[in-house]
């Protein structure tokens, strides 16, 4: 099974676009934007501190006027996509495009088009409901829009399981590199929030507290949402940040290799129903870390854990705020548990075989 | 088009663990190819770049040639670019032999579940070596080039294939074969 080469990322949160972002984030050095947002709902508003995801930026890689018809979450898919090749050092127009694939994938999908189609079908009927909203609707959207604005010719797919989203995508990318379907794979996840998250928030739960991961008893989850792309490429290329290991997929903590591994970024994100299995992950692992307070939750958040192990393989560091020391890390891990017992664990090493 | 709604699905095992166990083999999943047109978010390329392109990589991957598919079940649904564009495909891949039906005609698209179905209709044809007729098939639309059958059709097919192509560009094509 190939080990692919992990040669470019493309982050975009809540701390803003781009790896010099989330550095800083991590180190501290930058704070999240949270907005504080007062969701009405029969009971009366609802107080809920919202992680938002911004796009400033994009206009450097694709003119204003090219993006007039292109939804909030496509915009975050290319700019992630933009800043993945970039960091790679890479040009699409160089490359030899039909052997480019792009997994995407994302568990809530294009929300805020999908709901503006239904709204404008509700409102004006069918026959005036808007075409653009019921493209953009589509999950696999944003897969389209990088794909015809980046010529990205090669394989196209887009995924969505939930949790497992993040962990589907880059199984298949191995693959579509492993049969020699593509060259590079241009792997990506995300997801956006829009008003009916939000209410529906507000409807289950109420004024939620800061969002604080590592409290594995508490439910603190606090709306995010985000696209982070991975540019991969084969084992044989010299990998910027190191390579993906392996991808583990169980269904018991107890058997994910953690003990292996010099640190694990773990995906709690304030589910207090998952709390308990990552205390156990916690407990398993040299070191162990969680940034949902960085992020927000939602359910492929855990791409930007992969990012950041990227980053702390690149930088020779474990990137925390307060851990200066140079640990030297080697092999690295981030974990996902969902709230039906899946358990994945992507590893990823700068070792060469 | 018509909207519809099911699901297909195919239990896959490795042939080693399937011959291991005993297993009866309905049929072998040869290849797949996938490919983006890379071109309109609703459209697809008007020559069908991006499913040309998938279809030779399922051939390729499946270690066959054009000449050995029997019977192939189009992605087919019945709108005028999806259906020009795929029957140009099919006509310059394989010429105007080839035996297709779009069993749309039958379920209606499916959308998300559409290509699990239709590799069910594609094994059961392989299976029973029968094509069904395309219902609602009237009148050739020139710019298509090919026709699907419009009788049920006796086969005589090892091998065959299934389109599924998406908004975005996206082409994926599957190759599918039974024992002889």
């Amino acid at each position: 099974m190939t080990r692919p080469a992990i040669l470019g990322l493309g982050p975009v949160c809540a701390l803003g676009a781009g790896t010099v972002a989330l550095i800083e984030g991590l180190e501290g050095r930058c704070q999240p934007l949270v907005e504080d947002r007062q969701v009405g709902i029969a009971k009366g508003p609802v107080p809920l501190k919202i992680y938002t995801s911004k796009t400033a930026g994009l206009e450097r890689f694709a003119p204003r006027a090219s993006l007039r018809r292109t939804e909030p979450f496509a915009q975050q898919a290319l700019l992630a996509a933009y800043l993945a090749f970039e960091d790679a050092g890479l040009v699409p127009g160089q490359m030899n495009q039909s052997r480019v694939a792009v997994v995407f994938g994302s568990a809530w999908g294009c929300l805020k088009a999908g709901f503006a189609f239904q709204d404008s079908s509700i409102a004006h009927g069918d026959i005036c409901s808007s075409p653009t909203h019921f493209s953009s609707s589509t999950h696999n959207a944003p897969a389209s829009q990088v794909s015809i604005a980046l010529g990205l010719a090669g394989p196209a797919m887009t995924l969505s399981c939930f949790e497992q989203t993040f962990g589907a995508a880059l199984q298949a990318a191995r693959n579509l590199l492993d049969n020699g379907s593509a060259d590079y794979v241009l792997v990506g996840v995300g997801d956006e929030i829009c008003p009916v998250t939000e209410y529906a928030l507000a409807q289950r739960r109420g004024p939620a507290p800061d969002l604080d991961p590592l409290a594995f008893d508490k439910c603190t989850w606090a709306l995010g949402g985000g696209f982070c792309c991975l540019l991969l490429g084969r084992g044989s290329q010299s990998p910027k940040y190191g390579y993906l290991e392996e991808i583990f997929m169980g269904t018991r903590v107890e058997d994910a290799p953690l003990k292996s591994l010099d640190a694990v970024f773990l995906a709690a994100n304030g589910d207090s129903a998952t709390g308990s299995a990552y205390r156990t992950a916690a407990l398993a692992s040299k070191r162990s870390f969680a940034n949902a307070n960085l992020f927000g939750s939602f359910p492929t958040a855990n791409a930007l854990d992969l990012a950041v192990a990227c980053l702390c393989l690149r930088e020779g560091r474990l990137l925390a705020p307060g851990d200066p020391q140079a640990s030297r890390p080697s092999r690295l891990g981030c974990l996902q548990i969902d709230t039906y017992g899946s358990v994945q664990l992507f590893i990823v090493s700068n070792t060469s075989n | 088009l018509n909207l519809g709604e099911g699901a297909g699905l195919l239990v896959l095992e490795s042939r080693q663990s399937a011959e291991k166990r005993g297993a009866k083999v309905l049929a072998s999943v040869m290849g797949y190819g996938n490919a983006s047109d890379a071109f309109h978010p609703t459209a697809p390329h008007p020559e069908g770049l991006g499913l040309k392109r998938a279809t030779l990589a399922a051939l390729n991957q499946a270690g066959l040639a054009p000449a050995d598919i029997g019977c192939l079940n189009v992605h087919g649904t019945s709108t005028s670019a999806n259906d020009a564009a795929e029957g140009k495909v099919i006509d310059e891949i394989f010429g105007s032999k080839l035996p297709f039906v779009s069993t749309k005609s039958y379920t209606g698209h499916a959308m998300g579940a559409a290509g699990g179905l239709e590799a069910v209709f594609t094994v059961m044809a392989l299976l029973d070596q029968k094509l069904p007729a395309s219902l609602g098939f009237e009148t050739m639309d020139p710019q298509c080039r090919v026709a699907p059958v419009t009788s049920n059709t006796n086969l005589s097919a090892r091998y065959g294939l299934s389109n599924s192509l998406a908004f975005g560009g996206v082409n994926s094509v599957l190759a599918f074969g039974v024992e002889a």
